[in-house]
């Protein structure tokens, strides 16, 4: 079953990248939404089910940082998997997103990068929960 | 100045032009390209054991053509093709620096800024510039490192 995304950066270009990366990683999608920063993106998960949230790290407003902070203090968001999406190259940064329980793929990715990183977040189990019902298992080729 | 750094440099950005614009070396084109115009530059400052800047220096129909490779549509504005070079120059960056300071090094890079050849102008190399050509089928690409301290790299 399809995966509802919500892509936050403050780049239009590069959300506009990272969407065309997800539809042709072979991961189902659902419905895609958007954001341009950490306010935005918080509103836009309490308006709509979200299963991934792809965020980008310097941004405006409300880095992605400060939104996972703000995601994982929210018990309503505690099963949102949270993807980092950065030029962060920096070991001692990288860990301290991991620690706040967030996977991590690094720009620039490929299709096969995106879509593997998606099914680590998920867990790669045979059910998982979704905005549209029991994801079953799914074989992604890559 | 070093190779290695230049190798680097030279590194992240064929990654980044392969991985997200589809554009390939084309090292055999270098001589042709030698007299291109460059129209725009992407400009993105750093900070962090150490400052400068990464310019990303592409003619005008070079970056139309990055645009709509990492978009994959045509037809675009002059803001899409802009922000398209900007955020080459983001991912550049983002790239090279562990290669010039090491993996756990941290950096804060600004947000890319798109200026005009001419503005350009006023910034000067220091000793720690690292300069480094990439020749595509599509066009040249001129990159330079400016690291504004006085350090041993």
């Amino acid at each position: 079953m399809a995966l509802n995304i919500l892509v936050v950066d403050d780049s239009s270009v590069m959300r506009s990248i990272i969407i065309k990366t997800l539809k042709l990683s072979g991961v189902p999608l659902g419905e895609i939404y958007q954001a341009g920063n950490g306010v935005e993106g918080l509103k836009m998960l309490n308006e709509n089910w979200v299963d991934i949230a792809l965020v980008d790290i310097n941004m405006p407003q409300m880095n992605g940082e400060q939104m996972i902070d703000k995601i994982r203090e929210n018990p309503e968001l505690e099963d949102l998997k949270i993807i980092v999406v950065s030029t962060e190259s920096s070991e001692t940064r990288i860990e301290n997103l991991i620690e706040k329980g967030a996977n991590f793929i690094h720009k620039p990715f490929t299709p096969e990068s995106l879509g593997q990183t998606i099914i680590n977040a998920i867990g790669g189990i045979d059910e998982q929960q979704t905005g549209t019902g029991t994801f079953q298992s799914c074989d992604f080729d890559f | 100045m070093n190779n290695k750094l230049e190798q680097e440099l030279f590194k992240a950005a064929t990654s980044t032009f392969e991985e997200f614009c589809f554009m390939f070396p084309a090292p055999e084109m270098e001589g042709e390209l030698e007299d291109i115009e460059f129209g725009k530059a992407a400009l993105v400052h750093f900070q962090g054991p150490f400052k400068g800047k990464l310019i990303v220096k592409a003619s005008e129909n070079l970056m139309t053509t990055i645009a709509e490779n990492m978009l994959g549509e045509d037809l675009l504005t002059e803001k899409q093709r802009n922000d398209a070079l900007g955020e080459v120059g983001n991912v550049i960056c983002g790239n090279v620096l562990p290669g010039l300071a090491g993996a756990k090094a941290v950096f804060n890079i600004d947000s890319p800024q798109i200026v005009t050849i001419e503005e350009l102008a006023d910034i000067q190399p220091t000793k720690n510039t690292i300069a480094v050509k990439l020749p595509l089928d599509e066009g040249l690409v001129d990159l330079k490192i400016i690291i504004d301290d006085d350090i041993e790299l």
